[in-house]
C-alpha cells in the first residue's frame, strides 16, 4: 500500500515538473543568450492566440538589451500566416507580466524600450531583430513576452486562460513550425570595459 | 573639448583591467572562506566516534569490571536481588552521566561558534568603519559574515543541545537562516544577483544555488553529536525522507508564488526561485525512488557497499587500541 501511494506521488510529481504543467503559474523558461549561441524553440502551434513568455532574469543598472526571433517553418504553414499571429515583441517587468496575463492595462517600464522595441505591428520595424544601447533599467526581474493574441491592447480587456498542458500537446498536430527566440544583455559597464 | 592623450588611454586601460581582475580575487577571496566554512562544518561532522567502539570507551562500566578482579566476594555467592538493586540504582546513574557529558560537550562547541562569530562579527564591523579601501571593506564583509553565520550556528547547537527543539521549530530556524545568509550574500557582500539568470554560465548558476540553498541547509544541519548510537538507514547522508522534500517543495513554491505576486518584494530571490523549486521537484523524485528500492536490506547494494567501508575504519579502530 505504501508503494502504490509512492509510485502515484511520483506520477504526480511527473505532471507537475514540466514548467506548462501543473502549477505552471509563474515559471517561466529561462531565456538563451545569444553570447553562448543558444536558442529557445517556440512551437508556433502551442502558443499560437495566447503568448510566450520567457525570463531573463534580475537586472539593475546601464545594459544593453536585444533579441532576435528566426520563423522555421514546414511546407504546411505560410509564413505571412505566423508573422502576422505576432502582434507585439516586448520585453516586460514583473509587474507588468502578470497584469498582461491578467488582462490587466499593462506597459513597459522603460521609457526607451517602449519606443524601441517592436509593439503591435508596427510598419516601420521589422520581426527580426531589435537591439538598444545604454538603457538604464530600474532593479526587477525582466521577461521577454511574444504576444500571439493573447492581447490586442495595453489597455483592460477580457482574455482566454491560456490552457494547462497546452506545451505537453506540443507537435501532436502535425506542425513543425517554430520560432526561435534568443537575447543579448550585457552591462554597460562590463562593456565599457571589453572595448577600451 | 580636449581629446585624451594616448597616455591617458592606456592609463584607463590598465586601470580598467586592474578593476577586472580585482573581482576575480575578491571572488576568490569568498569562495575560499565559503571553503573554510564548510571545512570547519564537514570537520565537526567526522569528528565524531564511530558507534561500534561505544563499549570501549564507556568509562562508566570499567568500575564493576574491575571489581570483579579485585573484589574480596566470589562471584557465586552474590545475591541475585542485590544485583539487580544495584543495576536498578545504577542504570538512572549512567544514563545522566552519559547525557551530561555530550551536553557539556556540545556546550563547548556552541560556546566555541558564539566566540569565533562574535570576534568576527566585531573586526569585521570594526574594518568596515575604519577602512577606504575596497580589499578592507571585502575583508570586513567576509569577517562579518562568516561571524553572523557562526552565530547561528552556535545557536543552533545550542538549541539542539538537550533534543527539545522540535521539527517545526527545526523548520522555523532553518528558514531564518535561509534569509539570513540570502540578505547577507546579497546586501552585505554582494556576491549573487549581479547578472540576470540567463546569461549567468552553468558553473555560475551552480555556485549561485549553492550558497542560496546547501550553505543554509549545511548551517542548520550539520551539527556536532555525541550519542554514540548506532546509524539507522535514515541517518545515512545519501537518505531524504519524502516528507522533507515535499515540505522543501512547498516552501520554494509558496515562495516563489509570494515573490511573483509581489507579495514578497524580493526580486533577486525570485530569480533563483523557479530552479529551486524544479530542484526540489527531482530531490521528491529522489526521496521516493530511496525508499521503493534501497528501503528494504535485501535489495539494498547501497547500504551494503557503505557498509564495508564502516567496518574497515572500526577494524582500524581497535587495531590502534590494541
Amino acid at each position: 500500500m505504501k508503494a502504490l501511494a509512492n509510485i502515484s506521488l511520483f506520477i504526480l510529481i511527473l505532471l507537475i515538473l514540466p514548467e506548462d504543467g501543473f502549477l505552471g503559474n509563474h515559471r517561466y523558461e529561462t531565456c538563451k543568450d545569444d553570447d553562448k549561441e543558444q536558442w529557445n524553440e517556440i512551437l508556433w502551434v502551442a502558443h499560437k492566440d495566447h503568448y510566450y513568455v520567457c525570463k531573463i532574469g534580475y537586472v539593475n543598472g546601464n545594459v544593453n538589451l536585444g533579441w532576435t526571433l528566426d520563423l522555421h517553418y514546414d511546407s504546411h504553414t505560410k509564413i505571412a500566416d505566423v508573422e502576422s499571429s505576432i502582434l507585439s515583441v516586448t520585453i516586460l517587468n514583473t509587474a507588468n507580466v502578470n497584469a498582461f496575463i491578467k488582462g490587466e492595462s499593462y506597459g513597459v517600464s522603460n521609457a526607451r524600450l517602449a519606443s524601441e522595441v517592436f509593439t503591435f505591428s508596427d510598419p516601420g520595424s521589422s520581426l527580426n531583430a531589435y537591439s538598444v544601447q545604454d538603457v538604464d533599467l530600474a532593479g526587477d526581474n525582466y521577461y521577454l513576452v511574444i504576444n500571439f493574441g493573447h492581447r490586442n491592447t495595453f489597455e483592460r480587456e477580457d482574455v482566454d486562460a491560456k490552457p494547462a498542458y497546452y506545451d505537453i500537446f506540443k507537435g501532436w498536430r502535425g506542425d513543425d513550425t517554430y520560432i526561435s527566440s534568443t537575447v543579448d544583455i550585457d552591462y554597460y559597464n562590463s562593456n565599457l570595459q571589453a572595448t577600451s | 573639448m580636449s581629446t585624451p592623450s594616448s597616455f591617458s588611454l592606456c592609463y584607463c586601460r590598465n586601470v580598467l583591467y586592474f578593476r577586472e581582475g580585482w573581482n576575480y580575487l575578491l571572488e576568490l577571496y569568498f569562495w575560499i572562506l565559503i571553503g573554510a566554512l564548510l571545512l570547519v562544518s564537514l570537520t565537526i561532522y567526522f569528528a565524531r566516534p564511530p558507534p561500534s567502539n561505544t563499549n570501549k570507551y564507556n568509562y562508566d562500566t570499567l568500575e564493576g569490571q574491575m571489581r570483579n578482579s579485585l573484589g574480596y566476594e566470589s562471584p557465586h555467592i552474590v545475591d541475585k536481588e542485590k544485583n539487580q538493586n544495584e543495576v536498578k540504582n545504577k542504570e538512572p546513574e549512567e544514563k545522566i552521566t552519559k547525557d551530561e557529558i555530550i551536553k557539556i560537550q556540545k556546550r563547548r562547541w556552541a560556546l566555541g561558534f558564539v566566540i569565533l562569530g562574535s570576534s568576527f562579527t566585531m573586526f569585521g564591523a570594526f574594518l568596515l568603519f575604519v577602512s577606504i579601501y575596497d580589499f578592507t571593506n571585502f575583508l570586513g564583509s567576509c569577517m562579518m559574515y562568516v561571524g553572523i553565520i557562526s552565530l547561528f550556528k552556535g545557536v543552533n547547537i545550542e538549541l539542539q543541545k538537550d533534543g527539545n527543539l522540535n521539527s517545526f521549530f527545526s523548520s522555523v530556524f532553518f528558514i531564518l537562516i535561509f534569509f539570513i545568509n540570502f540578505l547577507l550574500l546579497t546586501d552585505l557582500l554582494n556576491v549573487i544577483g549581479n547578472s540576470p539568470w540567463s546569461v549567468r554560465s552553468s558553473v555560475g548558476k551552480l555556485g549561485d544555488l549553492t550558497l542560496v540553498y546547501l550553505l543554509p541547509y549545511v548551517i542548520w544541519k550539520l551539527v556536532p553529536t555525541f550519542d554514540n548510537v548506532e546509524k539507522s538507514y535514515e541517518d545515512r547522508f545519501f537518505y531524504l525522507k519524502i516528507r522533507n522534500a515535499i515540505l522543501f517543495s512547498i516552501f520554494n513554491y509558496t515562495l516563489l508564488i509570494l515573490t511573483s505576486l509581489e507579495f514578497m518584494l524580493m526580486p533577486i530571490l525570485n530569480q533563483y526561485l523557479s530552479s529551486g523549486f524544479q530542484i526540489s521537484l527531482y530531490l521528491v523524485m529522489y526521496s521516493i525512488t530511496i525508499n521503493l528500492f534501497g528501503y528494504r536490506n535485501e535489495v539494498n547494494s547501497v547500504n551494503d557497499f557503505l557498509d564495508l567501508f564502516e567496518s574497515s575504519s572500526d577494524k582500524n579502530s581497535e587495531e590502534v587500541e590494541k
